[in-house]
């Protein structure tokens, strides 16, 4: 505390003695002292030997403070002992009372010293303070008035002196009513004295605002002060004082600062939202090229950070530029404060820059366009205008009142209303009269700002027709995000409607033909693993509507255990391979039989799902069981056939042949021993034998035929089938002098030896059923697109019409045992030819000879061959 | 003909009357013949096997087989012959009353010269054993 004092006393305050003077006196008191002594030491002795130290000791510290004072004390006590107590002129002491005396003065001189500058620096202290007060009073810019208790001036100071036009001399002792007159500067109504009040209630007030202070020369100036009362150590009221000052300056500066601050918030809102909303870059620099204000902008396009910008100097962030003329450019534009335009291209990404440059005294402001895609902007910008107008879909703008603002072509397709009647009508007029309370609550939502989407309602057009439309409503913003309308994109969708009510009704179709064929119907979401099951599926399951748990695992509860890994296998073949799903599974039905489903579906996209039916064909399964039953039973019966064909072939032969041969040999032994009768018995029993005996091999080479391998198929020149056939035939032929031509014949991919086998019956059929005349046989071929034709024709007895098909029957003879044959030869033929994919037919009239003629399809037969 | 040796004939037949008939064909044929008559396959093996077979080297000039034969088949028979020395050169001939294209060509694959289906009648049986006891001697 005392040292900022000290250091305040510097300025202000009255310099301290120096240290010079006050040590000078010290060392001028105590030698006063000891002269006095020495002089009383001729009466005194050793008698009070520091009775004249005492007053100097005191002196000193009074005058000069501690030092001074300890100076003295040391001074006082060393003169003492040498020259006034025993033994004189040395510094020792022999009487211990001496030294107890020197202790004593050495401690009151001590506590004499330390006492005196505590005072002394009180003392100094109060009176700096004084001097300080009234120079903070004179010298404050606040008035200052002080008043005693009974209300009269005791104190003015210069500003309250100018302020209230009493100078001090005038208001000294001047009741403060009169010299401090306030009023309400709204009212004009007298105020009470503070001064008053806080003497009444010895409290600190503050001044009623909007006060206003009357001077001596009537003129009234806006204060605001406040009041303190002044007490004494004791804490008694001693009177008041008064800080007010005139506030007129700082009301105008007030309003100023207000109006400065509203107009820079103006200005402030107006640029950042320009800085804001604008695409370009910004900078501002200072006269040394050093970034004062950076936008976002101009920081991206020089990809760069705003912050780091800042402070820095352009030619120090991108020295490339130095040297260049855009670095000339720019200085000649600060140097003749004229506005430059210049081009900048952004190595790093080929953008290209207009920038323009700005020079004022305090720098240079440099707006940056990326004109890069400038004219692609102004093509989009006209793409858009053009979608716009081409839409088929109506693209509708609206404020927020419902009026139409922008009317494209769609609309006036959709609506019919050209562009002329809508603007500025409202949108309500399309509103269909079941739908008029949807409008104002749409507008709602886009005011909200809310986009509607797909919202599908009635529209009425110009001609009154309603349409189905699906509206996307989307709020329309000004630059401040407020919104200011909608657009509206409107679908006519009656069509895709119908087309919606076409395909519910198709599905009702569906499912009747679902339930009619026992069928359901199955959807599987691969993606979503979720499976769903017609209610007719659920039906063939057993399950009541709807109670379809939905997942694989429910899929395959009632699959038989058996089954499960089947069907899966061709489920994931059928997901894997894109193909076709069909596989055939039992089940177990709720009343614990087994049925058989037949499930098809086929993989769909988008989502990844397979859509199919399922079938219950437990009836269907059993008649297939059936059918693979009966042909079990049917492949034993024929097996059983053959072998029954095959004893026939061997086992019933040879005991034929014996009757046939010991009937002859018995015939040759006994010739004549035995009598007429019996040669003709054996006659008859041999014939008899003979018969069956070929019976049995036609019989067996039909069956053969039937149940027998393939046709062998080759490559058969036929006319090898038919020289083969004549071999055969020869000892006939030669017998009945028949003559037989044949013509060209291909060769021909068949079973060689059952081809021979049909000419040799045919031919021999002819020569058996010859008329009187010697048999002529002519064998020809013909071609025809679907094969080749065979004709075996004859000039024997011919076929009445009526037989012409039962001669192809098996046993049918048409004769009696005037011809030879069994009746079987032409029904092999027929088995043959048709083994072959041909038919035969015969063409005859009885007496006129008979042709007969087969067809043999062609698969490639390889021409003529003689 | 005119050969001074009796012609061997190794017949294998079952059913007596059949043997009965080529005698008699044979007979008939008029041809100096020395018959052997095995009535089942196993008669003929062991013909085949023994020692005075072993001796003369082959079992016979010609061999007459019958297909339809209990026990050891005809089919089973030839395959046997065909590798047995004593008779894997001698000439076979097949007989049966088999019309069965498929025996015939079994038959054939598996060694035997000729496929006899017997005659029903007599006298063509008799001809039909002399022509093929004649060709297979010129083989």
């Amino acid at each position: 505390m005392a040292r900022r004092l000290d250091q305040t006393q510097d300025g202000s305050g009255p310099k301290p003695r120096p240290a010079w003077l006050r040590y000078t006196v010290t060392l001028g008191a105590v030698a006063i002292a000891f002269v006095l002594r020495y002089y009383l030491h001729t009466r005194l002795g050793g008698l009070a030997p520091f009775i004249t130290f005492f007053p100097a000791v005191i002196f000193a510290a009074w005058f000069g403070g501690l030092g001074p004072g300890l100076l003295a004390t040391a001074l006082s006590a060393g003169l003492t002992k040498y020259f006034f107590l025993a033994p004189i002129h040395s510094v020792k002491i022999d009487d211990p009372s001496d030294a107890a005396n020197l202790g004593r003065f050495l401690i009151g001189s001590v506590l004499v010293t330390l006492l005196t500058d505590a005072l002394y620096k009180a003392r100094r202290r109060a009176e700096q303070q004084q001097q300080l007060a009234e120079v903070i009073l004179s010298s404050i810019g606040d008035a200052v008035l002080a008043a005693d208790v009974e209300g009269r001036v005791t104190f003015i100071n210069p500003v309250a002196e100018a302020l209230t036009g009493w100078p001090a001399t005038d208001a000294i002792d001047q009741s403060i009513d009169k010299i401090f007159r306030i009023f309400n500067e709204a009212t004009g109504e007298s105020l009470e004295n503070p001064i008053a009040r806080v003497i009444r209630e010895s409290t600190v007030v503050g001044l009623a605002s909007h006060t206003v202070l009357e001077t001596r020369g009537g003129l009234r100036i806006p204060i605001d002060d406040s009041g303190a009362p002044v007490k004494d150590e004791r804490g008694r009221l001693k009177g008041a004082v008064l800080i007010f000052r005139d506030i007129t300056e700082r009301r105008r500066i007030e309003r100023e600062r207000q109006s400065a601050q509203a107009e820079l918030a103006r200005s402030q809102q107006q640029l950042s939202g320009i800085l804001g909303r604008i695409r370009d870059g910004f900078v501002a620099l200072d006269r040394d090229w050093r970034y004062v204000y950076v936008n976002e902008e101009a920081a991206r396009q020089q990809h760069r950070n705003a912050a780091d910008m800042l402070g820095k100097s352009i030619w120090d962030l991108f020295p490339d530029l130095v040297g260049t003329s855009f670095q000339t450019e720019l200085q000649r534009a600060m140097a003749d404060q004229a506005p430059v335009v210049l081009e900048r291209i952004d190595p790093r990404n080929g953008h290209r820059f207009r920038l323009r440059a700005d020079p004022s005294t305090h720098g240079i402001s440099i707006f940056s366009v990326d004109v890069t895609g400038e004219k692609e902007q102004a093509a989009a910008r006209n793409r858009l205008a053009a979608i716009v107008e081409s839409s088929q879909d109506a693209i509708i703008g609206k404020d927020l009142n419902g009026m139409v603002t922008s009317w494209n072509q769609g609309a006036q397709q959709v609506f019919g209303y050209t562009e002329a009647e809508m603007l500025g009508r409202p949108i309500a007029v399309l509103a269909a009269p079941e739908r008029a309370e949807e409008m104002p609550r749409i507008l709602e939502r886009v005011r909200r700002g809310e986009v509607v989407h797909h919202y599908e309602t009635l529209r009425i057009t110009k001609d009154g027709r309603v349409l189905d439309v699906s509206l996307t409503i989307s709020p329309i913003k000004d630059e401040e995000g407020r919104v200011i309308g909608a657009s509206k994109i409107a679908r006519d969708i009656t069509r895709q409607k119908a087309d919606e009510r076409a395909l519910r009704d198709s599905q009702a179709r569906l499912n009747i033909a679902l339930e009619a064929g026992g069928m359901g119907a199955w959807e599987w979401n691969i993606e979503e693993l979720k499976v769903i099951w017609s209610p007719q599926l659920e039906a063939i399951h057993g399950l009541s509507p709807g109670t379809f748990g939905g997942t694989l695992e429910d899929f395959q509860r009632d699959m038989h255990p058996e089954d499960r890994a089947r069907v899966l296998e061709a489920i994931e073949a059928a997901v894997s391979s894109g193909t076709d799903y069909r596989v055939e599974y039992r089940f177990l039905r709720p009343n614990g039989s087994i049925g058989w489903l037949e499930s098809r579906g086929r993989l769909l996209t988008a989502p990844r799902r397979m859509v199919g039916v399922c079938q219950d064909i437990s009836d269907r399964k059993e008649i297939e069981q059936a059918l693979v039953d009966q042909a079990e039973l049917l492949s034993r019966s024929n097996a059983d056939l053959r072998e029954f064909a095959y004893i026939a072939s061997h086992d019933l032969q040879e005991p034929l042949r014996n009757v046939t041969t010991f009937t002859q040999l018995l015939a040759q032994r006994y010739k004549g021993q035995l009598d007429s009768d019996a040669e003709t018995f054996m006659k008859y029993i041999v014939d008899s034998a003979i018969r069956m005996t070929q019976l049995i091999r036609d019989l067996l080479a039909y069956s053969q035929l039937i149940h027998g391998a393939e046709a062998a198929v080759g490559e058969v020149p036929l006319r090898e089938a038919v020289e083969w056939a004549l071999d055969n035939l020869r000892s006939s032929i030669e017998e009945s002098g028949a003559a037989v031509e044949t013509d060209s014949l291909p060769t021909l991919p068949c079973d060689k030896s059952q081809i021979a086998q049909v000419f040799q019956n045919l031919i021999s059929n002819a020569i058996k059923y010859r008329s009187a005349d010697p048999p002529r046989i002519h064998i020809t071929s013909q071609r025809d697109e679907a094969g080749w034709i065979f004709s075996v024709r004859d000039n024997g007895i011919g076929i009445a019409p009526l037989y012409h098909d039962k001669v192809f029957g098996v046993f049918r003879r048409l004769h009696g045992t005037d011809y030879a044959g069994t009746g079987i030869g032409l029904a092999i033929c027929k088995k043959i030819v048709e083994k072959h994919g041909g038919r035969i037919w015969v063409e005859s009239e009885p007496g006129d000879g008979a042709a007969f003629k087969f067809s043999i399809p062609a698969k490639g037969g390889s021409g003529w061959d003689r | 003909m005119g050969q001074i040796t009796p012609v061997r004939i190794l017949m294998v037949e079952d059913n007596a009357p059949d043997a009965y008939l080529m005698r008699t064909a044979l007979e008939a044929a008029k041809i100096d013949f020395e018959l052997t008559h095995a009535k089942d396959g196993a008669l003929a093996l062991a013909i085949l096997d023994s020692a005075s077979v072993k001796s003369s080297g082959t079992v016979a000039d010609l061999i007459f087989l019958d297909l339809n034969m209990p026990k050891i088949d005809g089919l089973a028979l030839l395959t046997a012959m065909r590798r047995h020395p004593a008779s894997a050169a001698v000439p076979i001939a097949v007989l049966s009353s088999s019309l069965s294209h498929d025996d015939m060509a079994r038959a054939m694959e598996l060694g035997a010269n000729r496929y006899i289906v017997k005659p029903i009648e007599l006298n063509e049986f008799i001809t039909l054993i002399a022509n093929t006891v004649k060709e297979m001697l010129s083989l």
